[in-house]
């Protein structure tokens, strides 16, 4: 590490920066806690510790949880730690009146050109991922479709349905051998229908 | 206990020439501007009260808690969501510029903050790594160099203290000090060196034109471990002034591959490579000047003489 010259600074407002570093870090460390400690913690805390020392921690959580929340420092960076060994999307469809199931003109759902596929759609992906076991995102997400497509090819829409698709990735090995890496066929499971209130 | 002091001090209470935060502040401004374009035919969609976020009262719908630490909600029926859309334009360009850098910069980080909380389904990992960089520049010197207030300004910047740099530039190593255990904890396949024959194949994220490439072990391994050399070198050589050009060139590159060969990441990846400028020093900064300097007056010259 090079070192530096001293930047002349006031007693009283290095010790309270000091105090900020030393709460980001353990604002950091928080959210990067691991999920086996917390279940430990829940487990034992009324046989380990007493009902002070649960307390003292209890507070000091809320106040990192909080402190992370409004500097914005409580992300949990996993990127790419579990890979997927599934192609998989969802499908909206609306159902109409008379039961009809009726593909929306939604992105990944409707053909787009390249410049929408390259420029407009690009929050899409992840936009389905945030979805994906949320099921207030996705109740507000069909809300949203039924008012924006609440009469469609001259019908009312009567709810949102939600499709599941999976497509099974082969292992490597089985590729190399195979030619080819993924299952010819998607597996569709309903993920929620959500009714349209008018 | 003195020695510890002495240490936490000379770290972060050192001081610093700002200049690669010049860098860093303009190819991140771009970025943003950038991204805030591509957003607009989406803007009312993924953040407006009768989008996605659906906050509008409507028969048989209760609208799902709304996040009281976003400025829409603040500035809903004063100011129209477009109107904030411009605002962030043009703070955007005063942010690059340099122009009142300070409070674009506050400006951007309430921006970016409100947007991420107007609606968590929309969130990329842009957003979350622009957020966390423009708080920590809330208190850097971004303006001291290549910028408007430099200008106008007209004298040499002073020496800063380094401890909102020294921040910003450990949080951007524990991403990959908190990832990489993760990667080789959760997923066997980063040990076995098969996790990029994953990527390659996966039809959300890899536009690999050849992912049957990766159907072959070299390839897949080779690929898997460098990126994790990558990731587990960066954080330690960042530290050692003879290493430390060569190891951010080299994230900065690993990035770079991620945001051509991979689809949805594009920003997330050209935030971490501009955040990198961070990581250097002013003499890494002046010495590629000067290279770059020689470089074109070459060139310049090799035409003349053509």
């Amino acid at each position: 590490m090079e070192t530096a010259q001293d930047y002349p600074q006031p007693p009283w407002l290095r010790r309270l920066i000091s105090v900020f570093i030393v709460l980001v870090f353990m604002t950091i460390a928080y959210a990067h806690r691991p999920a086996k400690w917390m279940l430990w913690w829940e487990a034992n805390r009324n046989t380990t510790f007493t009902p002070e020392g649960n307390a003292f921690f209890d507070r000091t959580q809320y106040n990192l949880a909080q402190l992370g929340h409004l500097l914005g420092i409580d992300n949990r960076w996993e990127m790419f730690s579990t890979l997927h060994r599934t192609n998989w999307w969802f499908t909206f469809h609306g159902i109409t009146e008379d039961n009809e199931s009726i593909l929306l003109p939604l992105p990944r759902q409707s053909h787009r050109n390249a410049f929408e596929d390259l420029v407009i759609d690009f929050r899409e992906a992840k936009f389905h991922l945030n979805l994906y076991g949320a099921k207030d995102r996705q109740a507000g997400y069909a809300n949203y479709l039924c008012r924006k497509y609440a009469h469609i090819q001259g019908k009312t829409l009567r709810s949102i349905q939600m499709e599941l698709h999976n497509q099974a990735l082969f292992p490597r090995e089985t590729a190399l051998t195979l030619g080819y890496h993924k299952f010819p066929r998607a597996i569709t499971t309903p993920w929620g229908n959500f009714p349209c209130q008018s | 206990m003195t020695s510890l002091n002495r240490a936490w001090n000379r770290f972060f209470f050192s001081s610093f020439d700002p200049l690669p935060l010049a860098p860093l502040r303009i190819t991140l401004g771009i970025l943003f501007l950038v991204m805030l374009c591509f957003l607009y035919p989406n803007w009312e969609i993924y953040y407006g009260r009768a989008g996605i976020p659906s906050l509008i009262a409507n028969p048989g719908w209760i609208p799902p808690y709304e996040d009281w630490w976003s400025a829409f909600r603040w500035l809903d029926g004063i100011v129209s969501l477009k109107a904030i859309w411009w605002m962030g334009i043009l703070t955007s360009i005063a942010f690059i510029i340099g122009f009142q850098t300070r409070i674009a910069t506050i400006l951007l980080y309430i921006l970016q903050t409100s947007m991420i909380h107007r609606n968590l389904s929309v969130v990329n990992g842009e957003d979350l790594v622009f957020r966390m960089v423009l708080l920590y520049c809330c208190f850097l010197p971004l303006g001291d160099y290549w910028s408007v207030d430099s200008r106008l300004r007209k004298r040499n910047p002073p020496l800063r203290s380094a401890w909102a740099l020294r921040l910003l530039q450990l949080n951007l190593l524990l991403i990959y000090a908190f990832s990489l255990p993760c990667k080789l904890l959760l997923d066997p396949t980063w040990l076995s060196g098969d996790a990029m024959y994953y990527v390659a194949i996966n039809a959300t994220w890899s536009r690999i034109p050849w992912p049957e490439l990766f159907y072959y072990y070299p390839v897949s391994a080779i690929n898997t471990y460098m990126a994790i050399i990558v990731e587990a070198t960066l954080p330690i050589l960042v530290w050692f002034k003879r290493t430390r050009p060569w190891a951010v060139a080299n994230a900065m590159f690993f990035h770079v591959m991620i945001s051509i060969l991979l689809l949805n990441v594009t920003f997330f990846s050209l935030t971490m490579v501009f955040s990198f400028f961070a990581l250097y020093q002013a003499e890494d900064i002046r010495r590629f000047e000067n290279w770059l300097r020689r470089f074109l007056a070459l060139q310049l010259k090799e035409q003349a003489h053509a």
